[in-house]
């Protein structure tokens, strides 16, 4: 017969462990019974003990620790309010944003701006409109243009849906045959003679996004946005965050069902888009809301960057690290890529590159159908 | 040995040399009185498997290892029947009886059972000590793994359909050590205690040190230990476990050092790090400046001793 608590102290428990889901922390009823049945065999005649019988039975992961041994204290010392938990993570030390700029600038069409080029190319040939469309830089796009660059990508993914499924479908790769079911079914109904086969498991990857959002990937951003909302659908799980000096989770918001709705709501919630960007801190930031649910034999992960970075190299470098390691494949787009003349000379670029698998070019709506094939050849 | 208490537990463990602080043996002892499954996370190499090891030796019980990997499946960790053996002595038989309508051959007996080692956990003899069930690095498994888990851990219990329904008799105490490399499934967690295993402090390491290299120099150990506390606080690709620790102890002592120099420390590298970018940045100036890190009372080569 298992010893039983006093009702008075259990409903002292029972007030600690609200504190506790008032806090962030799910405790469930099941956890509630044994934290009581803990106590009922420990005790409470030694604070420790009954300190960390209470963590062992109602906390479940590391994080939570700090969180718990502060509403710990707090509730058994003082029976102060419990601290809520932030709802947004942030670095410490890192000090204020530079500047705010207004979010409404990325999600403008630009201002008219005339085209240069007249649709020939240097051998003299000529283009036509969607080609032009196709090959010019986002960034020098006119407002005329982007309408038609928005349109090309949304045929990209609707391409990229209707092979996805294609292959899926398609596939008659060679099969094992299921031995164990095989001797079964011939003990048990001898003139069975189909043979069963053994299916191959599918690879199931799961994407992790991170968009640089800063100033100077300013004119890129909305194309990006707009590429990996119209991608939902084909990559199934799919992680976003957007970052910039600090990291958005914005996975949520693809649940809008059309674009615009999509855009005007992440206008609203997502408040900066300043000039520097801190890379490793912003990584980090990631991984910490991501990091348990990436698996190094499935998650793809893919950096969108221009790869300027303001902020500390060693971070940096921890940062991309433990990417690494939690990733399959790395892919970076980079949108200076499509400059004839670039070098990847800049500090933040040079701790990454030797840790990314691709490291790929996303100036135009053809590079970016280039990189999305890619994507999709390692889902 | 019986769990009478958390103290006794835990000087039991340190008697085997295994030091366990006050929070890890609470989370053993309760697991063990609640009948409860304890998982125990941390970094590689801070002990998680070696508890395993030690409590089975200290309470007199049989250690049942599953190691998980990727793509283990319940047949690998439950029971396989012996196909090759079921098919040559289906053949035999067959010629034997020759082509004529013979007694059947019965291949779904004992004879043909491969016991896994959940199943071994589960059929342990009612007169024996309950088994200590160890499933380690859990979280390389998927989740299809951890859901077949879930319910063999619940009811301890299991159906084999041409051999009928098996119950454990004795609950086995049941260990999960995961590497952190993925969340494990909340539906799992929730049937579990937890435990986070941290790397240790430089005193907690001094002990374990001494406990398991006898005859270690006591200024030789505290160096190694402060060292490696503060190796831990840079930022390595994989920081040095408690074994790397031993092992580094036991080299310096082979090599009759005193005194942590930084060429000795360059040259010993190889047993705290696994990795060539962790060696490349653990160059002689990197040494240098852990070392000054130290108490200025141990460390510094020539000082006087304790």
């Amino acid at each position: 017969m298992s010893p039983r608590v006093d009702p008075a102290l259990t409903r002292h428990l029972l007030q600690f462990v609200n504190c506790l889901r008032s806090a962030g922390i799910r405790v469930d009823t099941s956890r509630f019974m044994d934290y009581a049945r803990a106590v009922a065999i420990v005790g409470i005649g030694d604070r420790d003990v009954f300190r960390l019988s209470a963590r062992t039975t109602l906390i479940d992961t590391r994080r939570d620790y700090e969180l718990f041994e502060r509403i710990f204290e707090s509730y058994w010392s003082g029976g102060t309010d419990p601290i809520a938990l932030p709802c947004f993570i942030h670095r410490e030390g890192q000090g204020s944003p530079a500047g705010m700029e207004t979010p409404g600038t990325v999600f403008e069409t630009a201002p008219g701006e005339v085209s240069e080029e007249e649709g020939f190319n240097d051998a003299g040939e000529s283009w036509s409109p969607r080609d032009t469309v196709r090959r010019k830089d986002l960034a020098h796009l006119s407002s005329t243009e982007i309408e038609a660059a928005q349109s090309e990508i949304e045929r990209i993914a609707r391409y990229l849906a209707y092979e996805c499924g294609r292959r899926r479908r398609a596939s008659r790769k060679m099969r094992e045959i299921h031995f164990r079911r095989l001797l079964r079914n011939s003990a048990l109904r001898p003139m069975d003679l189909t043979i069963p086969y053994r299916q191959e498991k599918r690879n199931r990857s799961k994407l992790f996004v991170l968009c640089d959002v800063s100033g100077s990937m300013d004119r890129y951003s909305r194309f990006f946005l707009h590429l990996l909302y119209a991608l939902k659908t084909s990559f199934g799980q799919t992680r976003v965050a957007l970052f910039s000096t600090r990291t958005v989770d914005i996975t949520a918001y693809f649940d809008r069902d059309s674009l615009r709705p999509f855009l005007d709501h992440l206008s609203r919630r997502v408040t900066e888009w300043s000039g520097g960007t801190r890379m490793g801190n912003c990584f980090l930031d990631f991984l910490d809301l991501y990091g348990e649910k990436m698996r190094p034999s499935s998650a793809v992960t893919v950096i969108i960057s221009d790869g300027w970075d303001t902020g500390d190299a060693d971070t940096l470098y921890r940062a991309i690290i433990t990417l690494r390691q939690r990733s399959r494949k790395i892919l970076w787009l980079n949108p200076l890529l499509g400059e004839k003349d670039y070098q990847p000379l800049c500090r933040g670029i040079r701790t990454v590159l030797p840790h990314v698998d691709y490291f790929i070019p996303a100036h135009n709506v053809e590079s970016l159908r280039k990189a999305v094939i890619q994507i999709s050849s390692l889902m | 040995m019986q769990m009478y208490s958390i103290d006794s537990l835990q000087s039991a463990l340190s008697g085997i040399g295994y030091i366990a602080d006050r929070a890890l043996a609470t989370s053993v002892y309760l697991a063990f009185q609640l009948q409860k499954p304890l998982i125990l996370e941390g970094e590689p190499g801070v002990g998680k498997t070696q508890l395993a090891r030690d409590l089975s030796g200290i309470l007199d019980a049989r250690l049942i290892r599953l190691q998980c990997f990727d793509g283990i499946d319940s047949y690998t960790a439950l029971y396989e029947w012996n196909y090759p053996k079921q098919l040559l002595d289906l053949k035999i038989h067959e010629i034997r009886e020759g082509n004529t309508e013979g007694a059947a051959l019965d291949i779904f007996t004992e004879e043909y059972l491969l016991e896994r080692p959940l199943l071994a956990a589960i059929r342990c003899p009612e007169n024996a000590v309950p088994p200590v069930l160890l499933i380690d690095e859990v979280d390389r498994a998927d989740e299809e793994f951890e859901a077949f888990l879930l319910e063999v851990l619940s009811d301890f219990q299991i159906s084999i359909p041409e051999l009928g329904t098996v119950k454990a008799k004795l609950r086995p105490l049941v260990l999960l050590t995961s590497n952190r490399t993925r969340e494990l499934h909340g539906a799992l967690k929730r049937r579990c205690l937890y435990h986070w295993i941290d790397y240790p402090d430089s005193e907690r390491e001094i002990e374990i040190l001494r406990a398991r290299v006898p005859g270690i120099d006591r200024r030789l150990a505290a160096c190694v230990c402060q060292f490696v506390d503060s190796v831990r606080a840079d930022a390595f690709y994989k920081k040095p476990g408690i074994s790397e620790t031993i092992d580094w102890a036991q080299s310096l002592m082979a090599l009759g050092v005193k005194d942590l120099e930084p060429a000795m420390v360059s040259a010993t590298a190889g047993c705290l790090f696994k990795y060539k970018k962790d060696v490349d940045v653990f160059s002689v100036n990197k040494i240098e400046q852990l070392l000054e890190r130290l108490e200025p009372t141990m460390g510094a080569p020539g000082s006087p001793g304790d």
